[in-house]
């Protein structure tokens, strides 16, 4: 049965418009244009890639609506970028660069830009475990004490706000290394809102789920550990994923800087030199990077938070 | 000495606005192995009392006495039933009654844990859910639970706010039973504080009924059929007829006071 569905839904999906938009994509690559290109290997390699992750997806779920309007989308664009620059020329050459030259770059440069992911994810990984760790701790035990709370609420949200990006400068000064500036940019910009969120969810907490804690004679340290904590763990991942995309954002604006690797550092060196067939591959491989982190996201979500129905 | 003893407490809520008396010098006294329902229309204070003597609210006046002493705050001493969501979300079932059975101190070692778990959620006829999270099971089973994890932690006073007032009414009759079987007709038994507004549950369930009005009691009933007795027997004996014309009286009375002291056809 499963089989059979499974099969269904690969026919079905094999002949569908995406796959017409993908074979329009192919002839496009091949005819000869205006403009004098990179050999068009990789491009053609990244965009069946893209249409055999489609068929895959397809023929495992069925078909979901949103997968096949995303893939549109992507192939829609690839033949309108093509079109413009490579094959009918319609934009000029240096700002605009062929699709053919911005995927070489993945081959060329791949070196620079593997150490650049690992020393921005190295840099995210540190920063982030920090503001996480001590926000969420500090913000359960602020949240929970009504002294503390009334204490540190107002302060919390006076710096909350401030973007990071602002004192960036001013970090990368006072600090030793660029790699201690960087972890403090990034581990400075998401305490304050991991914090101020954490005192939020202890506040706006369930009561009647306290209630029957005390009721068992739980005392504070068990309680903050082992019911708000728990309690919290799905809040607590949401807020971490809309804090995700900003603090990457204030990532690659540190590293703009003063890095000498990274995501960011190679976007900001390339435009530097002018050079946007770099500065876009740069852009997709974040994009990459980001669509990648967040799935991972979503895997640790659903291993842990078994216990909530969605 | 009294297993608890409520002692003229009055309890006034404040804010910065307005002042809101809830209890006003009420004493109650009940003794070991007595069962108390605390029956009255919504808003009486029923559940503010029965939170008191939990130790989750403190008196503005007077004194709770357990054994004697003075409550201070909640303790494992007295386990309580609430009518929602008691259970923590992100522990199986099992895990749920061990959680009590550890905060009592019951055991220490995890095997002996496991094995109380396991046998409370047999009493109450859930052993096969052990390993489920609270939102795959039903309301009624949700409660049972609760009930489990709460006479797992053996505590010598139950207190429950209203338990049954969320479960529709055949599984409410069956979660009577159970309360009879467990709290009533084994060898030790306990003092129980159960908050209702249903008069045959009261009625079924009690030793001593004790009727509120807003902010005080208004009356003490004693029954105590339940002893061996079926429910479709006790339903047809005269005493029940009487406790619950009473009782329904009081209640119609109450209304009667509110509206403005006539009369009330109904």
């Amino acid at each position: 049965m499963s089989v059979n569905r499974t099969g269904f839904n690969l026919i079905k999906s094999l002949f569908s418009f995406t796959t017409l938009l993908f074979a329009a994509l192919m002839v496009l690559v091949f005819i000869p244009g205006k403009r004098e290109s990179e050999s068009p290997f990789v491009f053609v390699a990244v965009s069946s890639a893209i249409w055999l992750v489609f068929i895959w997806l397809n023929s495992r779920n069925g078909t979901r609506q949103h997968i096949k309007d995303i893939t549109y989308g992507i192939f829609i664009l690839l033949i309108i970028w093509e079109l413009s620059t490579r094959v009918l020329n319609l934009l000029t050459q240096a700002l605009f660069p062929t699709p053919e030259s911005v995927f070489q770059v993945f081959i060329n440069d791949y070196k620079l830009m593997w150490t650049g992911l690992f020393s921005s994810l190295y840099l995210l990984f540190v920063g982030f475990s920090i503001a996480l760790i001590l926000g969420n701790l500090l913000g359960l035990f602020v949240g929970w004490n009504d002294r503390l709370r009334k204490d540190f609420y107002p302060i919390a949200k006076v710096l909350c706000p401030i973007p990071p990006t602002i004192y960036t400068p001013y970090l990368i000064a006072i600090l030793p290394t660029f790699g201690s500036a960087s972890i403090a940019v990034v581990a400075f910009g998401l305490f304050w809102p991991t914090f101020m969120t954490m005192i939020n969810l202890v506040g706006s907490m369930d009561r009647r789920i306290i209630d029957s804690a005390k009721a068992m004679g739980v005392g504070t340290p068990a309680m903050l550990l082992k019911v708000i904590l728990p309690y919290q763990i799905p809040g607590i991942i949401s807020g971490f994923r809309v804090m995700f995309s900003a603090t990457f954002m204030v990532l690659v604006m540190a590293e703009m800087i003063g890095a000498q690797s990274g995501l960011g550092f190679f976007i900001k060196k390339f435009s530097d030199y002018a050079d946007y067939t770099r500065v876009a591959a740069g852009i997709i491989f974040i994009g990459i990077v980001i669509t990648v982190l967040n799935v991972l996201i979503t895997l640790v979500e659903k291993k842990c938070v078994k216990w909530k129905t969605n | 000495m009294y297993k608890v003893e409520i002692n003229n407490v009055s309890l006034l809520f404040k804010d910065s606005e307005k002042e809101f008396l809830a209890l006003d010098k009420v004493s109650l006294k009940i003794e070991e192995g007595e069962f108390v329902c605390i029956i009255g229309p919504s808003g009486c204070g029923k559940s503010t009392l029965i939170s008191l003597v939990a130790g989750l609210n403190f008196p503005t006046e007077g004194e709770i006495y357990i054994d004697g002493k003075t409550v201070t705050g909640a303790g494992t001493n007295r386990g309580m039933v609430f009518q929602h969501y008691s259970l923590f979300l992100w522990l199986t079932a099992k895990k749920n009654v061990s959680f009590g059975i550890k905060q009592a101190n019951l055991f220490k070692d995890k095997k002996q844990i496991d094995e109380r778990a396991a046998e409370f959620l047999e009493k109450v006829g859930l052993e096969e859910y052990a390993d489920k999270y609270p939102y795959q099971l039903s309301g009624g089973m949700q409660q049972r639970i609760a009930i489990a994890r709460t006479l797992a932690m053996d505590t010598e006073i139950l207190l429950m706010d209203e338990p049954f007032g969320a479960v529709d009414p055949k599984n409410r009759l069956a979660l009577q039973d159970l309360t009879v079987n467990l709290c009533k007709k084994c060898e030790d038994r306990k003092a129980v504080v159960f908050v209702t507004h249903d008069i045959d549950e009261a009625i079924f369930l009690a030793d001593r009924i004790v009727f509120m009005e807003p902010k005080k009691i208004k009356e003490q009933i004693k029954v105590g059929f339940t002893k061996n007795i079926a429910r479709d027997q006790v339903l047809r004996t005269p005493e029940y007829m009487e406790v619950r014309n009473r009782l329904m009286n009081l209640f119609y009375e109450d209304i009667g006071n509110r509206i403005g002291g006539e009369e009330v056809v109904i």
